[in-house]
């Protein structure tokens, strides 16, 4: 069995952008339902389907997922999402066009219904108390800040070194941002083969800046970030690699890709917020860490995410944004031992039932990242 | 002007960065104090620099390579003095300079 969850969602899985009209509907007349839509997933080309189909397959197994209604334009496409999803014991189900001789409204109609039977039976579940080295963390920054590098980041790597010491997993990602880094992720690497995957994702994406005539300058970092006081891409990399703190990496997984058993992963991902927090959530991540600067209201939809601020400022102007603050840290000259109890007390609180901010206001959603041009 | 009564404070992180982030705004003269894991110390803004940015600590002349949490963050454009306010102004990424192909 995988992780355990810390939610327990029916995941309202639309798959084929023709239904999503029809499916949005569905989810929105199924309370509790958690949402995802993808609406290109056909002939794309370069990477093809396979990236966004493997990452849809690891959304359909998160742990805060406790089944699945997937819902699609043709039978054959939703069929075989779920052969890949039969070994996994958890209530599944799909609905499509072809099965209504395309009528949308009888498809709206069988959704709902089939979507109703699935939350009546994962309803019945009770939580239970569990360790939390069964933890496992997504490590996320959007719109930081220099306090982000100075404070947040690195409570977030004390974390989670105390995560992996016990037995737990978290992943990072944003791989723009290893940027100047890379070299001292490598000298982390468990193995020879990570090291050489960390140089080659960042050279990747490197290359496909220079080759497409990218100027990561007010791309990465973007202007709020240069007019907070960050400068370069290497300036804002060494804050934001902080928040893998000092374990070894012990995995390197492709985008969306699950993380099978405990330890730090390092996940080669675009660094744009919606599509990295996903990403990241979909390797399996249970809860997400995320640090801002300036602010970034954004929040997975599958995993709580505790939004965490260095910025006193910033904390007095958006009260209802951050869960965790550790401003203090930066007047101790960005000692921050004295928050990390504190955060781990938090994530236990979100862990078992108490809501972000973000789960309270629905700043939610799931973004899979894009592979190619649609053909 | 009247003087501002109490030194800024700026972050250093390792002993040897050459530049630190400022957590108080400062004017042009006003002392500020270095503070960090074990670090200590003092420079004088030689210009206003806004919170959170940062403060050279030593000169630099250009295409030395700022430092700071012991990694470059950079290359000088320019020559930058002791006391100036380290930013994109006066600072660009060894990366963007690849970007655009001049890098050799």
């Amino acid at each position: 069995m995988g992780r355990p969850g810390v939610r327990n969602y029916l995941l309202v899985l639309n798959i084929s952008g023709l239904t999503t009209p029809s499916a949005r509907r569905i989810a929105a007349d199924l309370a509790g339902s958690r949402f995802v839509t993808m609406d290109h997933g056909v002939a794309i080309s370069g990477r093809g389907e396979g990236p966004v189909d493997a990452t849809l397959e690891s959304l359909a197994l998160h742990p805060n997922v406790g089944a699945v209604l997937v819902l699609c334009a043709h039978r054959g496409k939703a069929q075989a999402l779920l052969r890949h999803l039969s070994a996994d014991p958890r209530p599944k189900h799909a609905v499509t066009l072809d099965d209504t001789d395309r009528d949308a409204l009888a498809f709206r109609v069988a959704g709902v219904r089939a979507g109703a039977s699935l939350i009546a039976q994962i309803t019945r579940q009770r939580r239970e108390r569990l360790p939390w080295r069964d933890l496992m963390i997504a490590l996320e920054c959007g719109m930081s800040d220099p306090t982000s590098g100075l404070a947040a980041n690195p409570l977030l790597g004390q974390v989670v070194d105390r995560l992996i010491a016990d037995g737990g997993a978290a992943v990072f990602g944003e791989t723009t941002e290893w940027l100047g880094c890379e070299g001292h992720l490598m000298d982390r690497a468990a193995t020879p083969q990570i090291a050489q995957q960390i140089r080659d994702a960042v050279q990747r994406r490197e290359h496909l800046a220079r080759d497409h005539g990218m100027d990561l300058v007010g791309n990465n970092p973007n202007d709020a970030n240069i007019a907070s006081g960050l400068t370069t891409i290497e300036d804002k990399a060494i804050g934001s690699i902080a928040k893998s703190g000092t374990a070894p990496i012990t995995a390197f997984l492709h985008y969306g890709e699950r993380l099978q058993g405990p330890g730090l992963a390092a996940m080669d991902g675009p660094s744009y917020t919606p599509e990295s927090l996903t990403g990241l959530v979909a390797a399996g991540a249970q809860i997400a860490l995320f640090t801002s600067g300036a602010g970034n209201s954004f929040v997975s939809r599958l995993a709580p995410t505790i939004k965490i601020t260095a910025n006193a400022e910033t904390l007095a102007r958006l009260p209802e944004h951050f869960d965790f603050s550790c401003s203090a840290a930066l007047g101790r000259g960005a000692d921050i031992a004295a928050s990390v109890d504190g955060l781990i007390d938090k994530i236990a609180d979100i862990a078992s039932g108490a809501r972000t901010y973000g789960e309270i206001l629905g700043e939610d959603d799931e973004v899979v990242a894009r592979f190619g041009e649609t053909l | 002007m009247t003087a501002h009564p109490e030194p800024a404070r700026a972050i250093k992180l390792k002993p040897d960065d050459t530049v630190a982030v400022l957590i108080e705004g400062v004017r042009k003269g006003q002392a500020v104090t270095i503070i960090g894991a074990d670090q200590t110390g003092a420079v004088v803004a030689a210009e206003g620099i806004p919170c959170y940015h940062k403060i050279a600590l030593s000169d630099a002349s250009a295409g030395q390579r700022p430092v700071r949490n012991g990694i470059p963050i950079g290359i000088a454009r320019t020559a930058i003095r002791a006391g100036a306010w380290v930013h994109t102004h006066n600072l660009e990424s060894a990366y963007a300079r690849r970007a655009e192909g001049s890098d050799v």
